[in-house]
C-alpha cells in the first residue's frame, strides 16, 4: 500500500474514532458496479446511484436492484461484495495500519453479500462483525458468504444439513457460508473461521462449505453443515454474474428473491417477468449443467466505464 | 487497484502479482471485480476457479467451472486449472 493510501487510512481511522454523527467518513470505493447500484447516505430523502471509483462513506445504504453487484473495496484492502436486491450498511470501520489494528461492521438487511478480509502489510488483528437480522458473525481473517431472505429459505430448504420441514422467515432468515482459506491453502492466509450467533447460540465453522442455517430472528442456528454444490451455485450466481451462453438459457432465480419484480426502490430488473420456478427444477439434473438453470436470467450489463451494456 | 481490474488484462495482471506475493484472497477478490463488470471473460473464470482451488475452496472452483459448460477453453488454460486443483472435471461440453 503506497504511502499516500496509508495515511489516508490512518487519517481515516482517526476520524472515525472521534467521529461525530454528521461525519461521512470514506471507508473504501466501489469497485466494481454492474447494473443498478444506488447508495442512500445517512440522513438522506433517497438513494443515488453509484458509479465505479465512487466514494462509499460510512453508514451509505447500499440498495442493489434485480441483477445487480457491487464491489467496495475497503481501506484495508477487504473487499465487500453485495449481491443482486440487497440492502447493506458499513457502520463501523477503524484502520490504523501503524498499530497494526483494523475492525469492520456491517449490517445485512438484505440479500446476499461476500466479504473477503484483506491483507495489508503489517496489520494482523481483525475485529470484523457482520450482522443480519437474525444472526451475527464474527470473522476471524476469511472469505465469507452469506444470503438474507427467502433466498436464504428457499437453498437451505433444499439442504440435507438443514432437514425438511424447517421453513424459515422470508424477511430474516440467513444463510452463512464459510468460503475459506481452507487449512490447505497455498497462500500465506491464515484458516478461515467464523462464529456464528443467533438466539444465545454460537456455532463457529473453520472449514470451507461448512454452513450455518438461522430460519429468523429470534431462532437458534441450524449446523454447521456442508453445503450442497447446488445451494453454493444459488448462493454465488447472486454474488458473480454469470458468462451469457449460460445465462441467456437459464430460468430465473431472480424471481426467488424478488417475487414482485422489484427492491422497493423501483424496480427496473429485466427478469422480473421470467420464468421462475427455477428452485424446485434442478434437483434432478446431474453433473456441471445444473448450473444452467440456476443462474439469473441475462441482463449481465456492467457499469464499467468501457463496457458496453447487453441487452437482456 | 481498482483501476486495474476494470479492464481483463489488467486485472489479471494484478491477480496474478497478488497470487505471486502469496496474496491469494486479494488475487480472488481482484478477480471477482473483474467478473462482476466483465462475466463473459472466460480467462479471469478460469484463472478464479484455479485461485479458488489454491485456497482449499475446490467445490467453489467447480462452480467457477460449471459456467464455462460449452465455452471454448485451451488446452493450455485448462493445465492451469488442473495444476491448481489436480485431476478435475472439465466443463461439459467445453472445446479445446
Amino acid at each position: 500500500m503506497s504511502r499516500r493510501v496509508r495515511t489516508c487510512a490512518l487519517a481515516t481511522a482517526v476520524a472515525l474514532l472521534a467521529a461525530t454523527p454528521a461525519a461521512a467518513q470514506n471507508v473504501g470505493i466501489a469497485a466494481a458496479v454492474r447494473n443498478s447500484v444506488e447508495v442512500r447516505p445517512r440522513g438522506a430523502p433517497r438513494p443515488r446511484p453509484i458509479a465505479v471509483r465512487a466514494p462509499v462513506a460510512l453508514a451509505d445504504e447500499v440498495h442493489t436492484r434485480p441483477q445487480s453487484q457491487l464491489q467496495v473495496l475497503l481501506l484495508d484492502q477487504s473487499t465487500f461484495t453485495v449481491g443482486a436486491n440487497a440492502v447493506v450498511t458499513i457502520d463501523r470501520f477503524v484502520y490504523d495500519p501503524n498499530r497494526g489494528a483494523r475492525s469492520m461492521g456491517a449490517t445485512v438487511t438484505r440479500g446476499a453479500f461476500r466479504f473477503m478480509s484483506g491483507r495489508p502489510a503489517g496489520v494482523s488483528s481483525t475485529n470484523s462483525t457482520i450482522r443480519t437480522p437474525a444472526a451475527s458473525i464474527g470473522i476471524r481473517g476469511t472469505m465469507v458468504d452469506g444470503v438474507v431472505g427467502r433466498a436464504a429459505v428457499d437453498i437451505a430448504s433444499r439442504e440435507a444439513g438443514v432437514g425438511p420441514g424447517v421453513g424459515g422467515d422470508n424477511a430474516t432468515a440467513s444463510l452463512i457460508v464459510l468460503r475459506g482459506p481452507g487449512p490447505l491453502q497455498q497462500g500465506n492466509a491464515r484458516p478461515g473461521v467464523i462464529d456464528v450467533t443467533a438466539a444465545g447460540k454460537t456455532l463457529t465453522l473453520d472449514r470451507p462449505m461448512l454452513a450455518v442455517y438461522v430460519p429468523g430472528r429470534g431462532k437458534p442456528p441450524i449446523g454447521p453443515f456442508r453445503i450442497s454444490p447446488t445451494g453454493l451455485a444459488k448462493l454465488q450466481a447472486f454474488l458473480i454474474p454469470l458468462p451469457l451462453p449460460a445465462a441467456a438459457t437459464a430460468l430465473s432465480l431472480h424471481n426467488v428473491a424478488n417475487p414482485r419484480g422489484g427492491t422497493g426502490g423501483g424496480g427496473g430488473g429485466g427478469a422480473a417477468g421470467g420464468t421462475g420456478g427455477a428452485a424446485g427444477a434442478h434437483a434432478a439434473i446431474p453433473s456441471l449443467t445444473w448450473l444452467a438453470v440456476l443462474v439469473p436470467a441475462a441482463g449481465v450489463a456492467a457499469l464499467s466505464s468501457k463496457d458496453r451494456p447487453r441487452s437482456p | 487497484m481498482a483501476s486495474a481490474s476494470g479492464e481483463v488484462a489488467t486485472g489479471m495482471a494484478l491477480a496474478h502479482q497478488q497470487a505471486a506475493s502469496g496474496d491469494l484472497v486479494g488475487a480472488a477478490s481482484t478477480l471477482d471485480r473483474v467478473l462482476i463488470a466483465h462475466p463473459d471473460a472466460d480467462a479471469a473464470r478460469l484463472a478464479h476457479a484455479g485461485l479458488l482451488c489454491r485456497l482449499d475452496d475446490t467445490d467453489g472452483a467447480r462452480v467457477e467451472l460449471a459456467a464455462l459448460a460449452g465455452h471454448a477453453v485451451s488446452d493450455a488454460a485448462w493445465a492451469e486449472v488442473t495444476s491448481a486443483c489436480g485431476p478435475i472435471a472439465r466443463p461439459e461440453g467445453a472445446t479445446s
